[in-house]
């Protein structure tokens, strides 16, 4: 065996190019934070400009928050650490230089196409079609920088934090690639191949993964690295690590359908979605506690450190958000907290105290490492941790005292069984004091990070900015027997035969019918279980290396599993959901296909982010049927390239709206909301009046549609722009008749007719007979909004 | 025998048996991680983040 002293330069100018991108866009996407939470307790804060809307500055804000904050902060943590754990320099500066500039042009188009209304319409997905390809090949660029640095590590082990990372990369790719499948109408404007029910689906199996596998996971690696660093202990037990990654990676991505319960989603898939955010309880408190027992003997630390003192609040607001989530996943509290604020407070729980803590220690331990300066003011970081505690606390306990406001009073009835509070306002008005409070809370955060943003500044201005040089020793010994078994090892290894064997057992299960047989299998099962135990022990006790070992020092082969333990989740419940013939609703008819106008209304409607706001999803509830009407149903949203059920109900829900009001009321309520609804906190929306479509696009719309499978007739695409004008000069002659001159091709008039459209279609028959019955009954008297 | 297996449960009995499994499964895990620790399986790699590398200069002294 011999030994050599290297020496590597690690590439610390990618990390602190990323950390400043990070704070940077941290800034902003707390301030537009700050802006809209005001906006919703002042509606005047949205000042009438189009591109300063509370409904389209709030995608702006998630997407600066997640990908902009919360990813440049991820990427200057993998970098980091992952040359330190692997000792060796990134593979390549120039992927390294374009993965940065690159991501940070992307931030750049999604921070001038949001505002703009050039949205996909889909949550957290909201960045149209040129970009989602540049975020995939940027996404490429990283993901080879980062397996090629495996590949030419100098560290055998691949420590816990290579694997949340490798889990972050791969799954992050599916999702995006999966979700992002649409086709284009325009440069900036493109359709979401799934539809209805199945689009739900795979956007919250994208949706609560992309919090999973892009805000935590990662994260988590950072934990697992930087926390035992800042304690300069090593973490409390790995083995517990390595239960805590399996267990996440493998359960996470079955929960996305929590998203969706009493919705129109086959129920088989609720269950699934509740159960399994159940089970995540287990492991992601298995993580929280691992976290915090690395300080057992080092709390004193604590007192002094303010890098400790971010990591102990983060790791526990992890700990909070992990335990919130499953139970906001019980149907029960779903029925009353879905569409509240206390999702609202759920998730800023999740992003300001566990991803934002974690930022902000990482940034106070790394800024002066990496500028061989200590931290300009502890002080200063030390009422930085007290503004963003007290605002967090805040925030959160306003929107759960918000959240269970609006959620009671929504299902408050009278005892004659009518609605209680009629008015939707009526909720509005009860919260308000919380939403100021919310805006306070969010100020003190934002206060707290301008305070960093200076003290850092203070920390590196004057100092040369440096990157690390080390010496590592390398052995150059004979390979051990984990090192030296081949990949044939790897696919012969025990785990793999009693994982077949398992899934051969459970196949006769359903196959074979009789009882002997049952009790024969389960027999056979603990005595393959008690046989490979033993044969683990001897072979162990022989110093022969464990499967384990060998798995975890090939990045391919360790990949290869990470990926199948995410798909089976996904393929499992996704795939039963898009392969089933949705085109058969319960009324024996077809669903009739928007006409080109409500479809155009449609685009308007995503434009200007009115699902922000709006939910379109009855639920089969008795109040919601008092106030909205007929539960939502699958097949009525067979046509809807995307789905716009939304998650939020700020606003009341629209999917029954149609035909309740006149144009006349749409029309004066999109002007002026407080005219028709007294104490509403919807912005303005009187550049409708005046703005208008391209009226030539409707054939293509409808042609695009047709690729996706609406079924158009070539006939209908090519009058779709006549029957556009006829059917919008039914709405502007009625208006006039109440002295409102609209415009045929203004934007107003399409949203209307969007709007009249919602939930009242009675379909069309399969056969040539006629539908028979009206799919909706008229919405009850006394239904409020 | 699917059908043995399913005959006479209510579809709600089925959650709650697969988190039955889990629990089982769960308790099971925890013994396995601090009851049977056996210490030393994982030294090297638990003491990775403490061990990358002995600073040495470059053009000021950095401590990392």
């Amino acid at each position: 065996m011999s030994q050599r002293i290297e020496r590597i330069q690690y590439d610390d100018a990618i990390v602190r190019k990323f950390m400043f991108a990070s704070i940077l866009f941290g800034a902003v996407g707390l301030i537009v934070g700050v802006l809209i939470a005001s906006q919703l307790a002042w509606h005047q804060a949205n000042f009438g400009v189009p591109y300063l809307t509370f409904s389209r500055l709030r995608p702006l804000h998630t997407n600066a928050v997640i990908f902009a904050f919360v990813g440049n902060m991820m990427f200057a943590g993998v970098y980091y650490s992952t040359q330190r754990l692997l000792k060796a320099r990134m593979a390549n500066d120039t992927l390294s230089a374009i993965h940065f500039w690159g991501w940070q042009l992307i931030i750049v188009a999604a921070a001038v196409t949001l505002p703009l209304g050039i949205t996909t319409g889909k949550e957290y997905a909201e960045l149209e079609w040129p970009i989602d390809i540049a975020i995939a090949l940027v996404w490429v660029v990283f993901a080879i920088n980062f397996f090629w640095t495996l590949a030419k590590r100098n560290e055998k082990h691949l420590y816990v934090a290579i694997w949340f990372y490798i889990a972050t990369i791969i799954t992050v790719a599916v999702l995006h690639i999966v979700n992002s499948l649409a086709l284009p109408l325009s440069p900036l404007k493109s359709y979401s191949v799934f539809a209805g029910v199945q689009d739900a689906l795979v956007q919250w199996w994208y949706g609560h993964n992309a919090v999973a596998f892009f805000l935590t996971t990662p994260i988590l690696g950072i934990m697992y690295y930087f926390l035992p660093k800042a304690a300069e202990r090593p973490v409390y037990s790995y083995r517990l690590s390595i239960v805590h990654f399996w267990a996440l990676v493998f359960m996470y991505i079955w929960a996305g359908p929590h998203h969706l319960l009493y919705t129109a989603l086959p129920d088989w898939a609720q269950s699934l979605g509740m159960l399994f955010s159940l089970m995540l309880w287990a492991p992601s408190w298995g993580g929280m506690l691992n976290g915090l027992l690395t300080l057992r003997g080092a709390w004193n630390k604590v007192r002094e450190d303010p890098v400790l003192k971010f990591y102990v609040a983060g790791v526990t607001f992890y700990g909070m958000s992990t335990f919130e989530g499953p139970l906001l996943s019980i149907k029960s509290v779903s029925a009353l907290a879905h569409y509240t604020d206390w999702i609202v407070g759920h998730a800023h729980g999740g992003a300001l105290g566990w991803n934002g803590l974690m930022a902000a220690g990482m940034f106070y331990w790394m800024a002066p490492k990496m500028f061989g300066k200590p931290l300009h003011s502890k002080k200063a970081a030390d009422a930085h941790f007290w503004l963003a505690t007290i605002g967090i606390v805040l925030y959160m306990v306003s929107m759960w005292v918000s959240g269970v406001n609006q959620g009671l009073m929504w299902q408050a009835q009278n005892a004659d069984g009518t609605l209680t509070y009629t008015s939707f306002t009526e909720t509005l008005l009860a919260i308000r004091p919380m939403y100021i409070v919310r805006a306070v809370g969010g100020t003190m955060y934002l206060t707290g990070f301008v305070l960093m943003i200076w003290n850092l500044l203070k920390t590196v201005s004057g100092a040369k900015a440096q990157d690390t040089t080390v010496e590592v020793t390398i052995e150059d010994k004979p390979a051990a027997p984990e090192e030296a078994a081949g990949p044939i090892a790897v696919v012969t290894g025990r785990p793999l035969w009693f994982s077949t064997i398992a899934v051969i057992f459970t196949l006769v299960f359903f196959i074979v019918d009789s009882a002997a047989l049952a009790v024969g299998l389960s027999v056979a099962v603990l005595v393959v279980g008690e046989v490979a135990y033993v044969l683990n022990k001897k072979e162990r006790a022989a110093g022969k290396p464990s499967w384990f070992g060998i798995i975890e020092r090939r990045p391919l082969g360790f990949t290869v599993l990470v990926l199948l333990s995410v798909l089976v989740g996904g393929v499992a419940e996704l795939l039963p959901t898009i392969m089933v013939k949705q085109a058969v609703p319960e009324t024996g008819h077809g669903q009739k296909p928007y006409t080109a106008l409500e479809l155009q209304g449609r685009d308007i409607y995503q434009r200007e982010g009115c699902y922000v706001c709006h939910s379109q999803m009855v639920r089969p509830m008795l109040h919601e049927y008092l106030r909205y009407g007929e539960a939502s149903r699958a097949e009525e949203f067979i046509y809807d390239h995307p789905f716009q059920w939304g998650s939020k109900r700020t606003g009341p829900d629209l999917h029954r709206i149609g035909g309740r009001y006149p144009n006349l009321w749409h029309y004066t309520h999109l002007m002026d909301p407080r005219a028709t609804s007294p104490g509403s906190n919807m912005p303005t929306y009187q550049w409708l009046a005046e703005w208008t479509f391209d009226s030539k696009l409707a054939g293509k719309r409808l042609a695009v549609m047709q690729k996706l499978g609406v079924p158009y007739t070539n006939a209908d695409i090519d009058s779709a722009e006549a029957n556009q004008q006829k059917q919008a000069n039914t709405i502007v002659a009625d208006l006039a008749k109440n002295g409102v001159q609209a415009k045929w091709n203004s934007d107003m008039v399409a949203l209307i007719a969007y709007l009249q459209r919602l939930g009242r279609d009675q379909g069309v028959a399969l056969t040539d007979e006629a539908p028979k019955t009206s799919a909706l009954p008229g919405p009850p008297v006394g239904g409020g909004r | 025998m699917y059908r043995q297996f399913f005959a006479g449960m209510e579809w709600t009995a089925l959650p709650l048996f697969a988190l039955g499994l889990f629990l089982v499964m769960f308790v099971l895990m925890l013994l396995r991680t601090f009851a049977w620790k056996s210490k030393g399986d994982f030294a090297q790699q638990e003491n990775l983040p403490l061990s990358d590398g002995r600073a040495v200069s470059t053009d000021r002294e950095v401590t990392p």
